[in-house]
């Protein structure tokens, strides 16, 4: 009931969403080619170097940095509200 | 010509003289052979065999070979191949316009379907199938077909639902018939009001149960009307013969729809009375009120309905009352097969603690949606007060589908008529879980406390299946909006670049004097004994310089942190 009621709740907010915004189809089918174009140069440079691997490596690193850059707004965010944030 | 050249002629001319004469020794045998396949046909046409496949096709097998041509195997191409009853109209065909039969009404028959002449069937070894089912419409019931000797043939079908065909249906059809279908001396016709029935009808299972009621009490044969529930006319009639100890119909198939029995003095509605394998994708809620009192009009017709209250319906006796039961089914998320309904169970009692109890099966239908049945009790109801309770409940399992299923409706009977009915209890009207999530349910009760407290818990934390759903539905909707598509489709196309990558090393060829020398291909690269030590050494230095760098960041948030 209880964990039934949030998920109804960001349901709803998710549908709220979802009826605002306009519905889209992506990327043009050229940029999709060029995604696909460029995965084959990727093929390539991984009979030499381990791209898959650099790719988790670069992965991580950067949900690092998104994580930290949160954490940092957050902080910023509560740092300015009134008699929290200590500037009240 | 020249002399040798002649005379290769010649040789070759013998030859040719020599080949003919073999060809027509073989024609010869095979004049010789032919008619001995020809008169091949059985003395006995009931050795033919027969079934229906997934499309409802009928497939014939012949327990001779049919590569002959069917005009000399059987002295005529007369061999009629019909369906009753539901013909799609050649204008609303949605397999388009099919040529071969004369008649394409509903409710008319199909005949003409020769063997020779369709395109729609093929004969090949000892089988034939009749495709007559891209043209049939889901009303059709069972195959007709004869043959020239006199034998005639009828094949139980049913469609369901949505078109497709339920050969389980076929196979319990056969199993609860006495005999293998046996053989028609009178071919049904609507138009006939009875037909005398052959031996080796069988009926289904569940028609003596609709029908105890009648034993010993009237008649021994009863009309049975069948309606069909989309046009709401009748489409024929068959018989309904009590033999002392079963019941037969004359054709046990008219279990499509509503079917009612009419006999002297009461009108029964046995009300989808077939027995099938039913949906185990189900869910359903139901309601229930006394719809009909019949009063021995002898019409067979339902003779007013009306819900929570009912009227007068006629001015003789009671002979019985019909009950409508409607139901909603939802076949999306029925997953326990176990837990299906299928069986009507209606007790009725009254002030002087008389009861009686009527029970019928029926099968759900294979598609969300709602409808309603009909149940009925036959037999003399006197003036009192009454109790009617239905209940809905598993005949397999013995089980209700919930512990308290049931809807519970008084009436009263005054002067022969009946006067007054209400709803007083109902329980579980509407099914609202899956049975996924009552399977997460433990027994609860004195004896198994934690059960209610585990339930408890379940019951607060545990999230329901329509929550997730609606999640899920709302999650991927959100997928396909401006600016949230452009993110999925990125992270997916990423994700396909590096997982799937399948360039290949293009080859570095140079053309000189002494011809192409190629410097550098896949290959050459593939066959070069370090290229995975130096990926393996570059995965490596990848990992350690993550590692290093997370360690640095987390040292810098520290200072900055301890500067803050």
């Amino acid at each position: 009931m209880i964990f039934s009621g949030f998920v109804y709740v960001a349901s709803f907010v998710l549908n709220m969403v979802t009826s605002i915004l306009p519905s889209g189809t992506g990327f043009s089918p050229e940029v999709q080619n060029a995604f696909l174009t460029m995965g084959g140069y990727v093929g390539i440079l991984n009979t030499l170097l381990p791209i898959s691997t650099l790719a988790v490596v670069l992965g991580i690193i950067i949900a690092t940095d998104v994580a930290i850059f949160g954490f940092k707004t957050f902080k910023w965010l509560v740092s300015h509200v009134p008699f929290v944030g200590g500037k009240g | 010509m020249s002399l040798i050249a002649k005379k290769e002629v010649a040789e070759c001319n013998r030859n040719k003289v020599s080949g003919a004469t073999l060809l027509s020794a073989l024609a010869l045998l095979l004049f010789v052979l032919s008619p001995s396949v020809a008169k091949a046909a059985p003395a006995d046409a009931s050795l033919i065999t027969h079934s229906l496949n997934a499309e409802c096709s009928l497939v014939v097998v012949f327990p001779y070979d049919l590569s002959e041509d069917w005009q000399t195997l059987w002295g005529t191409d007369t061999a009629v191949i019909a369906s009753y009853n539901d013909i799609w109209p050649a204008t609303d065909n949605p397999n388009g316009t099919v040529t071969g039969y004369t008649n394409d009404t509903v409710g008319d028959w199909v005949t003409g379907w020769y063997n020779s002449a369709s395109t729609s069937q093929t004969v090949s070894g000892d089988a034939v199938t009749w495709k007559l089912s891209d043209f049939l419409n889901v009303g059709s019931q069972y195959w007709y077909w004869s043959f020239p000797d006199g034998s005639e043939y009828y094949v139980p079908m049913k469609y369901n639902s949505d078109g497709t065909c339920d050969t389980s249906y076929y196979n319990i059809a056969q199993t609860d018939l006495a005999t293998d279908f046996g053989v028609y001396n009178t071919r049904f016709d609507s138009a006939s009001v009875s037909v005398d029935y052959g031996a080796g009808y069988g009926v289904l299972e569940v028609i003596p149960a609709g029908l105890n009621v009648y034993t010993g009490t009237l008649d021994n044969t009863y009309s049975v009307y069948n309606f069909r529930a989309d046009t709401g006319a009748s489409a024929g009639t068959v018989v309904v013969t009590w033999t002392g100890s079963d019941y037969f119909l004359s054709d046990g198939f008219y279990v499509r729809d509503v079917v009612q029995v009419v006999a002297k003095t009461g009108t029964l509605d046995t009300s989808n009375m077939y027995n099938a394998i039913a949906d185990p994708d189900a869910e359903f809620f139901y309601f229930v009120d006394v719809d009909d009192i019949d009063t021995g009009g002898g019409t067979g017709d339902i003779l007013c309905t009306g819900y929570e209250s009912l009227t007068q319906c006629g001015t003789a006796g009671i002979e019985g009352l019909s009950f409508n039961v409607g139901y909603y089914v939802d076949t999306s998320d029925w997953v326990d097969a176990d837990l299906r309904p299928e069986v009507i169970l209606i007790n009725i009692s009254n002030s002087d603690t008389t009861q009686f109890a009527q029970e019928q099966r029926y099968i759900l239908p294979l598609s969300t949606g709602s409808s309603t049945k009909v149940i009925s009790y036959v037999g003399a109801v006197p003036d009192g007060e009454y109790t009617a309770q239905i209940n809905f409940y598993n005949a397999a399992t013995q089980s209700f589908v919930f512990n308290q299923s049931y809807i519970t409706l008084n009436f009263t009977v005054s002067s022969g008529v009946l006067v007054s009915s209400s709803i007083v209890d109902s329980s579980n009207a509407i099914f609202p879980l899956t049975t996924e999530e009552a399977a997460l349910y433990e027994d609860c009760g004195l004896t198994n406390l934690s059960g209610c407290i585990n339930n408890s818990f379940k019951f607060l934390f545990y999230p329901s299946t329509d929550s997730l759903d609606s999640f899920n539905s709302a999650y991927s909707s959100i997928q396909n909006k401006i600016p949230f598509v452009y993110v999925y489709q990125a992270s997916s196309l990423m994700s396909s670049m590096f997982n799937s990558a399948t360039g290949t090393v293009p080859a570095v060829t140079v053309t000189t004097g002494i011809g192409d020398i190629t410097f550098i291909s896949e290959e050459m690269l593939a066959a070069i004994p370090f290229i995975p030590l130096m990926r393996s050494l570059i995965a490596a230095g990848l990992w350690i310089m993550l590692f290093s760098a997370l360690y640095r960041k987390t040292l810098t948030i520290h200072d900055k942190q301890t500067v803050v």
